[in-house]
């Protein structure tokens, strides 16, 4: 998000004859002076609106200081995507605390500028996306979206949460220090969660006490969940039980197997890279299941995986398989 | 103006100044707004076209005209994906041209555009403008615009304190 080495003005456009044919008006109006009048604000809101909306959030916030005009438009935006960056890349991260401080210390600016300044209550936000760091600063953010989630109709809302060590590099203190953390801001801060419909975790490692089952039980709405390197200790067991999940994705997790007991919506599983040598999946209650992927590449260890076993009761329709070894 | 083609459904489009412009249906319906009158029924014998004078109305609808055949029915976006690399390639060149305006009519057609909801002639229009605002400094923005600043001295600050992360 940050811009430190902003370019050069670009040169201005030069006015042309317009050479093209024109059907319906000869008298194109070619000749006309350029004028100094602020056209572009004198134009209703919506069409600002349509402007600023086509800008990243951070020009678009940029321009609430232009005038008085301008000030309310950005808090008008109906989808709103704030994101810790350039640090998205899963891999090779090398951060410091101190990075992961300031870019939330970004998101938190953002937060607050974007939703707590939002007075017009006639202007619903249809999609809110929030994607920080678990760590400094991780509250107050969660904080802010709750209350907009709260006080504000929001169609979709989608949080994600990066840890400062990405997955590869992360070690059990690590997952465990990451877990903890995320459990005191789900205690903290429930209705950040409890009306989302996208959730994005990774590294965490939960106690087996409460754990994802209690993910499942805070987050009502949820209808997609990625969890990458995420378990409840090593060779743990994962049941999925939810109501309105539609899509699962499930990464490079210790899990010994997971239950995907009852699911009615679930349409999609996305399924990668586990370390259980029997079969690391059991599908229950998946009426509506269609597309299964699975990647895996099986040490010597690993069982042979049954397929026809282990479909037996899902009507997949779309079933993509990438093994990079032969035990299936 | 627009002669009548046979089997095509013809729809009249009167500008505030008076003139009327005699389009295809599917023309006219590259206009969301436009669409959703017509499947409303609302627009049986004219579609009055508000804040849009006829200069602005005509191109309008000469953009759609370029527009229409290769889109189809279902929108604008659609143009990329479905027309073949060169008849794409043809519409980005024609888009060029066309948007070779001054700023004045440049500003007419965003507004034009937005009104109607005509996705990729707001895309086209409103293009240099965005690329201005994400390029330059406020003070370079405000000139290019011509807007004035008229915040106090500590309003302005104020605002731009709540928005500092955007500096960062």
């Amino acid at each position: 998000m940050s811009r430190s080495l902003r370019r050069r003005p670009a040169a201005r456009p030069s006015i042309k004859a317009l050479s093209s044919y024109n059907r319906w008006t000869p008298l194109a109006n070619l000749a006309e002076e350029e004028d100094q009048l602020d056209r572009l604000s004198n134009l209703p809101d919506g069409v600002l609106l349509d402007i600023v909306g086509r800008l990243d959030i951070t020009d678009a916030a940029r321009t609430r200081i232009l005038a008085r005009r301008w000030k309310q438009i950005p808090t008008m935006l109906s989808k709103i995507l704030l994101t810790v960056g350039p640090f998205d890349d899963v891999r090779n991260r090398g951060l410091t605390a101190d990075d992961v401080a300031r870019a939330n210390a970004t998101v938190l600016g953002a937060t607050r500028s974007m939703l707590e300044s939002r007075t017009t209550s006639l202007c619903t936000i249809n999609l809110l996306c929030v994607r920080f760091f678990l760590g400094d600063g991780t509250l107050s953010i969660g904080h802010t979206v709750a209350n907009t989630m709260v006080t504000e109709k929001v169609g979709s809302a989608e949080l994600t949460l990066f840890t400062m060590k990405e997955g590869k590099r992360c070690t059990d203190d690590d997952v465990l220090a990451y877990g903890k953390q995320f459990k005191s801001f789900l205690d903290a801060c429930p209705n950040a969660f409890s009306g989302l419909a996208r959730l994005q975790l990774e590294n965490l490692r939960l106690a087996e006490s409460s754990g994802f089952p209690e993910i499942f039980s805070i987050c009502k709405r949820l209808e997609f969940l990625r969890l990458f390197n995420c378990d409840m200790g090593f060779l743990s067991l994962l049941q999925v039980s939810h109501p309105l999940l539609r899509e699962l994705e499930i990464v490079r997790c210790n899990f010994e197997r997971v239950d995907l007991k009852w699911l009615p919506k679930l349409t999609m599983l996305t399924f990668s890279w586990w370390v259980s040598e029997h079969d690391p999946l059991s599908l229950d209650y998946v009426p509506l299941l269609q597309t299964l992927s699975i990647t895996h590449m099986a040490r010597l260890r690993h069982k042979v995986l049954k397929l026809s076993e282990f479909l037996s009761k899902a009507t997949i329709s779309e079933l993509t398989l990438n093994f990079l070894c032969e035990k299936i | 103006m627009a002669t009548r083609e046979a089997g095509k459904k013809m729809i009249m489009l009167k500008s505030p100044d008076g003139m009327e412009f005699e389009v295809e249906e599917a023309v006219a319906m590259e206009s969301q707004t436009i669409r959703k009158m017509i499947e409303d029924d609302c627009a049986d014998t004219a579609i009055l076209i508000p804040n849009i004078n006829s200069k602005i109305l005509s191109r309008v609808i000469e953009y759609c005209n370029k527009h229409v055949p290769t889109t189809g029915a279902t929108g604008a976006a659609a143009s990329d994906t479905v027309a073949p690399a060169a008849l794409a390639e043809d519409l980005k060149i024609w888009d060029a041209e066309f948007i070779k305006v001054n700023r004045a009519t440049r500003f007419d057609l965003i507004q034009a555009a937005s009104y109607l909801n005509i996705k990729g002639l707001l895309d086209l229009t409103s293009q240099t403008t965005i690329d201005t605002i994400s390029d330059n400094s406020l003070e370079e923005i405000r000139s290019f615009l011509s807007t004035k600043n008229d915040y106090l001295p500590e309003e302005e600050q104020t605002i731009r304190r709540e928005n500092q992360w955007a500096f960062q």
